[in-house]
């Protein structure tokens, strides 16, 4: 019974081969997919045994998610259309899942069709598999650059972020030897680098330059690790273009700040800064000298340490000014140093505020002006005694022409008397320009004296235009004068009064082409009450002196009242004038606590606004 | 004949103001500082003085400061003080305005008849009463 045996023998082998396969093996019936039988390997994957095996089917041992795509697998497999099944995964009895490959043949056994399947329980390569995944989606994803580049020089793999960064696309960036996107400033320290890289192995922090194809510099900063065995280097790299920019500012700003600051501290004014309260918190070299108190001694003290030398309402003027009103404030004081000695200064005093608008600091700006107020006493000293010595001569010329002229030395012929007229008329008019440099000497020393007494305003106009009849007969101007009735008698010194009705005056007939008009007016304006724009601070009289001359340009408003100033027009109209007039007369105004303005309009016609109150000072 | 001191050191000044006074009937004596013009003062005891401020040895202001002190006539004799007043002088007016009866006039702001006019004025007016 050679066959019998021969037969028996395989089976016995086949069983051998079955029961120690290290894959698990199951036979299924294609129809129905029940299993009909499982080796040993197979029940110790599933955790069934050989028994519970052959009541299962194909549903049974796949998740109940991954069902359709088994089943899907499992038909192609019957079909033949599929040997092998990859990632399958499978269920255990106890619930958990692995994944197996399936090998699979259709077999005739007893003329029906099964399936044989061989499962391969590939979990942990397939662990490898996603952890590889896993690194190439950080590669994938990563915003820094990774590249590994070989030897030669050229990008072997770039993830996304390096196309993205330097917006070649990935075709471009392999074609050519990397070494050709770098700056080319940077050429021969990368080429150093990546020698230096080779060598070593290690992997180190490098920065160089990179061009975009846009053309745009990138700064990017490297780390790098050779690996001499695969002959590769692995690179990750970070944009710090950004961080370079940042950097670049700072350094920009700091070098800035360092200028400045040497040129505060070089100044030769005095400069301090001052928290809200008025503590300092610096002081540059130049109040060092100037105070004799070094930074030491001044720092977290007041600047009241070398002041305190003015009345107080000066101080409490200040600070109203600039912590209150939050204006800058400037005056000419003087200080004390530490020494005892005294100096006139001129400060500037400025607050900072937060954008909340709070006061954040002060700064102080004051200037030594010792030597100019010396220079300028020297120069009024002067004034004032070559005023006083040419009106002695002047006296002389003034009281014989007027000797000549009344016949005291005989009579006079025609001829003469217009020439001795003349020397007359011309040493007046001399005397009214020494006049005026005198009163503006006082009105600047502030020495005027304030004598304020009742005046009568009303003769004192008629008065001042007697004086320019002359003129006034030479224009053929009409000039008229409009007294309120009853009008009160304003408390001035009388001289102040004169002169800037003189002035208003004068200018007025000056100005005003021929056959034009001058009008005067007096009247008594109330507290409160408003007039041409402006509002009267106390009880006044308004002196106003409309003309119907030249006019005053808008652009010369401001500066009509400052010192020598002459309007174009005026220069042109008169070359004469000396620019002191209206300067003398607002200066006059703002001592008796009056106000002077004006409107007008070229061409037209200028009105003279002057406010005198009643109660004086 | 009333009787009137003129002190100043200018002379052009000088020969007007007596040619003027003297035209108005006026008798002049002249001193060409204040140590003269004291001198004359008390010697002669005109009705009015002229004064000039800056003149040399001894000048306006010293020269009233003591013609005041001095006694009872210099503290009430009426002075005009003739002068042409520099910048910083106000305050010296105020001062020696109290001492007795002055009167400040800018010479080149006055006309010869003015201050002739003036004086006579002060003579013709009733006598101001002495500090």
């Amino acid at each position: 019974m050679p066959d019998t045996t021969d037969a028996l023998e395989k089976e016995e082998m086949f069983r051998v081969i079955f029961d120690n396969a290290l894959d698990g093996i199951i036979l299924a019936d294609v129809g129905t997919k029940r299993f009909l039988a499982g080796n040993k390997t197979m029940c110790t994957m599933l955790g069934y045994d050989e028994e519970e095996i052959k009541s299962l089917t194909v549903t049974d041992i796949h998740p109940e998610h991954d069902l359709p795509y088994a089943l899907d697998q499992f038909e192609k497999q019957a079909r033949g259309e599929l040997l092998l099944a990859k990632d399958i995964p499978i269920l255990r009895k106890d619930g958990s899942v692995f994944y197996t490959d399936v090998n699979s043949s259709v077999v005739m056994i007893g003329g029906k069709r099964r399936l044989l399947g061989i499962f391969r329980d590939v979990t942990d390569r397939r662990g490898a598999e996603i952890e590889r995944e896993q690194y190439f989606r950080f590669f994938q994803i990563s915003t820094d650059i990774m590249v590994i580049a070989d030897p030669q020089g050229c990008f072997k793999k770039v993830n996304p972020a390096c196309l993205q960064v330097l917006g070649y696309s990935e075709e471009e960036l392999l074609a050519k030897p990397f070494i050709d996107f770098v700056h080319p400033d940077d050429r021969q320290m990368t080429r150093d680098e990546m020698a230096r890289q080779i060598r070593t192995g290690a992997s180190h922090d490098f920065e160089n330059r990179y061009v975009r194809k846009d053309g745009t510099l990138l700064w990017l900063s490297w780390r790098a690790t050779h690996d001499a065995g695969e002959q590769v280097t692995y690179a990750t790299a970070r944009d710090i273009t950004e961080r370079r920019r940042e950097e670049q500012k700072l350094r920009e700003s700091t070098e800035e700040l360092k200028k400045f600051k040497m040129a505060v501290e070089a100044a030769s004014d005095q400069i301090i800064l001052t928290d809200s309260d008025g503590t300092i918190i610096y002081v540059n070299k130049g109040a060092e000298s100037f105070t004799g108190y070094s930074r030491e001694e001044t720092i977290g003290k007041k600047a009241s340490l070398w002041g305190g030398q003015m009345p107080q309402g000066f101080y409490d003027e200040m600070w109203k000014t600039i912590r209150e009103d939050k204006k800058p404030f400037s005056a000419e004081l003087v200080n004390r140093r530490k020494d005892g000695r005294r100096y006139d200064a001129e400060i500037h005093i400025s607050p900072i505020l937060d954008e909340a608008g709070e006061v954040r600091y002060f700064i102080g700006v004051e200037r030594d002006i010792t030597k100019a107020k010396e220079i300028d006493t020297a120069k009024n000293e002067f004034i004032s005694l070559a005023s006083h010595q040419m009106r002695t001569p002047l006296t002389a010329i003034n009281w014989y022409s007027e000797m000549l002229l009344g016949g005291d030395a005989g009579e006079l012929n025609a001829k003469q008397k217009e020439y001795f007229n003349a020397i007359y008329a011309a040493g007046q008019q001399m005397n009214e320009i020494i006049k005026t440099f005198l009163h503006i000497l006082r009105l600047e020393a502030g020495s005027i004296a304030m004598n304020a007494v009742p005046v009568d305003l009303s003769g004192m106009v008629r008065s001042t235009i007697e004086e320019s009849g002359l003129a006034i007969d030479k224009k053929h101007l009409r000039v008229s004068e409009q007294v309120q009735e009853a009008l009160p008698l304003p408390k001035v010194d009388p001289e102040l009064a004169r002169v800037i009705l003189q002035n208003l005056i004068s200018n007025a007939v000056k100005y005003t082409p021929e056959k034009g008009e001058v009008t005067v007016s007096l009247e008594k304006v109330a507290q409160g009450s408003s007039i041409a724009g402006r509002t009267a601070a106390a009880d006044s009289v308004l002196v106003s002196v409309r003309d119907t001359g030249i006019g005053i340009a808008e652009a010369d408003r401001d500066k009509i009242s400052t010192k020598f100033f002459r309007a174009e027009n005026a220069k042109t109209w008169d070359p004469n004038g000396n620019g002191l007039g209206l300067y003398m007369t607002d200066r006059m105004i703002r001592t008796a606590r009056g106000a002077l303005w004006f409107t007008s309009e070229v061409g037209k016609g200028t009105t003279f606004y002057a406010l005198l109150p009643i109660g004086g000072e | 004949m009333k009787k009137i001191l003129v002190v100043e050191d200018d002379e052009p000044t000088l020969k007007a103001l007596r040619v003027a006074l003297e035209s108005a009937g006026l008798a002049v004596s002249e001193a060409e500082n204040g140590i003269g013009g004291l001198t004359m003062a008390f010697t002669e005891h005109p009705d009015l003085i002229l004064l000039d401020i800056l003149m040399p040895l001894m000048d306006g202001w010293d020269m009233l400061e003591q013609l005041r002190e001095k006694d009872d006539w210099g503290k009430c004799v009426p002075v005009i003080v003739l002068t042409n007043l520099s910048a910083d002088e106000d305050e010296q007016i105020r001062r020696i305005a109290e001492l007795g009866p002055s009167f400040f006039l800018v010479k080149a702001d006055w006309k010869l008849e003015g201050i002739v006019d003036k004086v006579l004025e002060i003579l013709n007016a009733e006598k101001v009463p002495c500090p």
